[in-house]
């Protein structure tokens, strides 16, 4: 029964001859239940050393366990029940090879082992209640591994971690700053509550307001930071991380009759990640997508409904050259038909135009 | 279209709590459900698509999908603004609650990512104020979506630029409804978007959802015009008490609401159903939700469920109808043992399994998602409590030991929250009632208790002692408390507006009287915070109209006296109706301004009195009243 053996730090000196150095392996935790080190190699009869240093905020332990038996284990674990906490939930079984008992957050401990003769994949796992499932991975003794994503042997995150662009980002989160496009709606300054901030490329970036159905403002710069507003219950505005260059003054468009129509939102598409904004003008549906070409603004009009005659006459603050097309651009505005696309190109002057 | 579509795996753990105290663990176990990593998992919605996926959307703008098969998890949607709520048209639509709209979104090409973003409705205001959550959908009976939105909060303002009419008559007060529909439960037809404005007066209405019968069920939080957290049975066209939304009402003419008179409020709003005593059962009431798994989540099918986001806990509702209204009780479903806080979201999946979301928001909460499972077997818990003409009866969910039924088992108290502008009350006129009979019937569950005094308008905490089961099992939840409106015959009880007993009448003689020791003091609180005060303290009025600080005297001969009232006021004038014997003998006595809270003042007025015992009250005249801290009369 007793086979298994629980060693304390300092008895291993004099354990079986190492064939070569030992195995040191740091070991520590990750958010989400994970050690930090998914897998490792040794050689059948080669000395290991676990270096645990548990920088969760949770407690957990460490058990070597025979291949193929950590599920057997985690649920003996959870049937000591009340028992468990004295027994650092490590169930008596001749299937626990090797084990750290429970260690509280902070804590350092070190698991020295001379690694079996018999070949095999030797699972390690936390058994602390609940972490069994999700949290262990896989000493290979002797054995060849596979690429982490196929490894059945590690935990499905670490599996998940081993792609090359996880790497970099440890996370699933969808906020990735960098990202771009990148879209929110949040709190604006400068714009109404109903505020949609988009992040077109590495450079610029605009402010849409479903509130008023209009083209805001644009900057140049990073995106946003959103966490005064995130970071408690939106009692904040996002900041801009960035140089606004053009700012827009009003609605673009008139009706025939010089009257400022009302938009009704209705929403946006993405096509290639990219918003394509939907609003109504009484009877005339238009939709606008904002891109960047050549390093300018290039907004796409679109108009469903009955084909007619209305004015486009933006009027903005910043150093910007304004073109259009089908119809070239007149101080003033232009007359528009809805039957075509418009396209304007808002260029900054520094642009080089 | 192909974009950002990541998949992780995670496993669902189940966590066993071993205790030595036989608890709801036993009946219940709880598995946390691993979130993606990084997710800041404040729980927003929750819902299951048709395929048997979860959607869950979370406080910075994302729509996951658990594939609880897979154990893989799956961005569908992100950027919304702060999304509340969601519920499944298809395995490919959901709509969406989010802070500026409700939103129907779409994955159109099938790549298991949305693209298409339609607003539904957005026929609402937004000042800007953080506080103006929104909140919903609920399906309605005929599918269409019922929303209810947030009023704002004067812990911060509003924008230069708001979306929707400004009105400035909903601006004031504490929690106010400056645009329109602030404060409302509101339906959406689910093919037009088509707004129709259905009831006022909700305050922080986080969650809504139809019960087993139909009813709209929403809670509400403790605030201003709140005593304690509650839940409305909405009745259209309804005012459910809190006040700066009436100014939204379609045929509102009376100006600023806040100036109206607290007993005209009252008697023109519809009555909690059910009051959760703040503190004792729940600081922060979330979203209700029907047992409607038929018996797969243990004995309480056809109940509500609700959730508490300040402590790891879920209640439990008991309603019926007393003549044509809702009322009826709360007791704790389950608590803490391994339950984290901030139960927000919850929703049953088709094995009736319970999957629990959880929240802060910066208020006292937790984060991540749960589930909550039956084991079979059955607690010994009140499956039903009902009025009776003369106490209660509780109807437990397994045969009741005899021998463990007596008067002495069961312990009650009553009290009542006062309606007013203030936030919260006190607990008012609590008062131990004696349990006059407690009886066992032939059918072996239930337990008929009668009460020495049943009294409406009071909320009755009954608590259960060593109640067992047949095979000994205690009874886990054993504080119930019945909101108790009407009795059978339907008597309606409103304590706060009752004339009571004013105090032992005070001999007169030249000596002041103290304000706060008048014999009564309603609406107005004691305070003692501003100095300069003689005695112990001086009565701040809370409300613009109806406090009252009322003192009786014993007049030993008739005649012409002087009525000095010493006060303290910042700024302004706050005039006071001077009462005798409940008439007012001066109306909107002036009370101009002192120049500071520190500084103490008196006016004089002229009183004829009678002989013998009157009452002499001071009463809110339009303004709130300044600081009064003593009388005198000679």
């Amino acid at each position: 029964m007793q086979d298994h053996l629980i060693l304390p730090l300092c008895a291993l000196a004099g354990l079986a001859p190492a064939q070569s150095a030992p195995v040191v392996v740091e070991m520590k935790v990750l958010p989400g239940l994970q050690y930090s080190v998914p897998r490792f190699a040794a050689k059948p009869g080669q000395a290991v050393e676990i270096r645990f240093h548990n920088n969760d905020e949770m407690a957990h332990n460490l058990l070597v366990v025979k291949p193929g038996r950590r599920l057997l284990i985690v649920t003996a674990a959870l049937a000591l029940g009340a028992n468990g906490p004295a027994k650092s939930y490590v169930p008596d079984s001749p299937d626990v090879l090797w084990s750290l008992p429970i260690l509280n957050p902070g804590v350092k401990r070190t698991l020295r082992f001379v690694a079996p003769k018999k070949k095999g994949v030797y699972p390690y796992v936390c058994t602390y209640p609940g972490h069994g499932v999700i949290m262990f991975g896989a000493m290979y003794v002797g054995r060849k591994m596979p690429a982490i994503g196929k490894d059945k042997h590690v935990s499905p995150i670490a599996r998940g971690l081993a792609t090359p662009s996880a790497h970099q980002h440890h996370s699933l989160h969808a906020w990735k700053p960098d990202r771009r496009p990148i879209m929110y709606r949040i709190f604006m300054p400068n714009a109404s509550p109903a505020a949609i901030a988009v992040g077109l490329d590495s450079e610029l970036s605009y402010c849409f307001d479903a509130g008023t159905c209009r083209l805001r403002y644009a900057w140049r710069g990073g995106f946003v930071d959103p966490m005064p507003v995130w970071k408690e219950n939106g009692n904040g505005l996002a900041k801009l991380q960035g140089k606004t260059f053009y700012t827009e003054k009003g609605f673009p468009f008139r009706l025939g009759n010089g009257e400022q129509p009302k938009p009704e939102f209705l929403g946006y598409r993405l096509i290639d990640r990219l918003p394509e904004f939907r609003y109504r003008l009484g009877d005339l549906e238009v939709r606008e997508l904002i891109r960047v070409q050549n390093g300018n603004l290039v907004r796409r009009f679109r108009f469903s409904g009955a084909s007619r005659s209305i004015r486009f006459h933006p009027e903005w603050d910043g150093k910007v050259v304004v073109t259009t097309a089908p119809h070239a651009w007149r101080k003033g505005g232009i007359n528009i038909d809805t039957g075509n696309e418009l396209t304007v190109r808002i260029s900054m002057r520094e642009n080089g135009r | 279209m192909k974009w950002f579509h990541l998949t992780a795996s995670a496993l669902a753990f189940t966590s066993t709590f071993a205790s030595a105290q036989k608890g709801m663990q036993q009946y219940y176990s709880v598995s946390d459900i691993a979130t993606p990593m990084g997710l800041d998992a404040q729980v927003g919605g929750l819902t299951f698509l048709p395929d048997g996926r979860l959607a869950m959307c979370c406080h910075r703008g994302e729509i996951y999908i658990f594939d609880p098969k897979k154990e893989t998890w799956q961005l569908f949607a992100e950027g919304l603004q702060e999304p509340l709520g969601l519920v499944a048209e298809d395995a490919n639509t959901l709509v969406v609650m989010q802070r500026p709209e409700l939103t129907r979104i779409s994955d159109t090409d099938g790549d298991g990512v949305a693209d298409d973003y339609q607003t539904l409705c957005d026929d609402f205001g937004m000042s800007g104020n953080y506080h103006e959550f929104a909140f919903g959908p609920a399906i309605g009976p005929k599918g269409d979506y019922w929303i209810a939105l947030n009023t704002a909060s004067n812990g911060a303002g509003i924008r230069p630029e708001v979306r929707g009419e400004f009105r400035k008559l909903g601006r004031p007060g504490r929690m106010y409804a400056c645009v329109p529909y602030r404060g409302w439960v509101l339906c959406v037809d689910r093919e037009t978007g088509a707004m129709r404005p259905v009831a006022s007066g909700v305050r922080s209405p986080d969650g809504i959802g139809f019960d087993a019968k139909g009813r709209l069920l929403v809670s509400d939080n403790q605030g201003d015009w709140l005593g304690t957290s509650k839940l409305h049975v909405i009745q259209p066209g309804g005012f459910h008490g809190h006040v700066s939304s009436l100014v939204w009402r379609d045929d509102w003419t009376k100006g600023d609401p806040l100036k109206l008179s607290v007993r005209k409020l009252d008697d023109m709003r519809v009555p909690a159903s059910v009051l959760f005593p703040h503190g004792i059962v729940a600081n922060s009431p979330t979203q209700p939700i029907p047992d409607d798994t038929g018996g797969r989540f243990g004995p309480f099918a056809g109940q509500t469920l609700i959730g508490e986001m300040n402590s790891g806990r879920i209640l439990r509702l008991m309603l019926e109808n007393v003549g044509g209204a809702t009322q009826g009780a709360t007791v704790t479903f389950y608590e803490n043992a391994g339950l984290k806080r901030g139960v927000h979201r919850m929703v049953f999946d088709a094995k009736g399994r319970l999957w629990i979301g959880h929240t802060a928001l910066s208020w006292v909460g937790g984060k991540g998602l749960q589930r909550l499972q039956w084991t079979g077997e059955v607690p010994m818990e009140v499956l039903h409590a009902k009025l009776t003409e003369k106490g209660f009866a509780f109807t437990f969910t397994k045969p009741v030991d005899p021998d463990t039924i007596s008067k002495a088992a069961f312990s009650c108290r009553r009290y009542y929250y006062r309606y007013h502008r203030k936030y919260g009350s006190d607990r008012t006129q609590m008062t131990d009632v004696e349990v006059s009979r407690a009886a066992i019937g032939a059918d072996r569950r239930t337990v008929t208790l009668d009460l020495a005094d049943l009294r409406p308008g009071f909320v009755h905490e009954l608590h259960i002692g060593d109640i067992k089961s047949s095979h000994g099992d205690a009874v886990v939840h054993r504080l119930v408390c019945y909101t108790l409106n009407r009795l059978l015959d339907g008597t309606v009880g409103r304590p706060q507006w009752e004339p009571r007993p004013a105090g032992k009448p005070t001999p007169l003689t030249k000596s002041a009287l103290q304000a706060e020791q008048a014999g009564r003091i309603d609406g107005a609180t004691i305070a003692k915070s501003n100095g300069g005060f003689r005695g112990t303290g001086y009565v701040d009025f809370a409300n613009a109209t109806d406090d009252i600080v009322e003192w009786t005297v014993d007049v030993p001969r008739a005649g012409r006296r002087t009525l000095h009232v010493r006060y303290a006021l910042g700024r302004g004038d706050r005039p006071l109706d001077i009462l005798i014997d409940g008439k007012v003998v001066v109306p909107a006595l002036s009370m101009p301004a002192t120049g500071s809270w520190t500084v103490w003042k008196e006016t004089i007025t002229t009183l004829v009195l009678a002989k013998g015992v009157h009452t002499i009250g001071l009463r809110a005249a339009g303004q709130g009243g300044p600081n009064v801290d003593e009388i005198r009369i000679d």
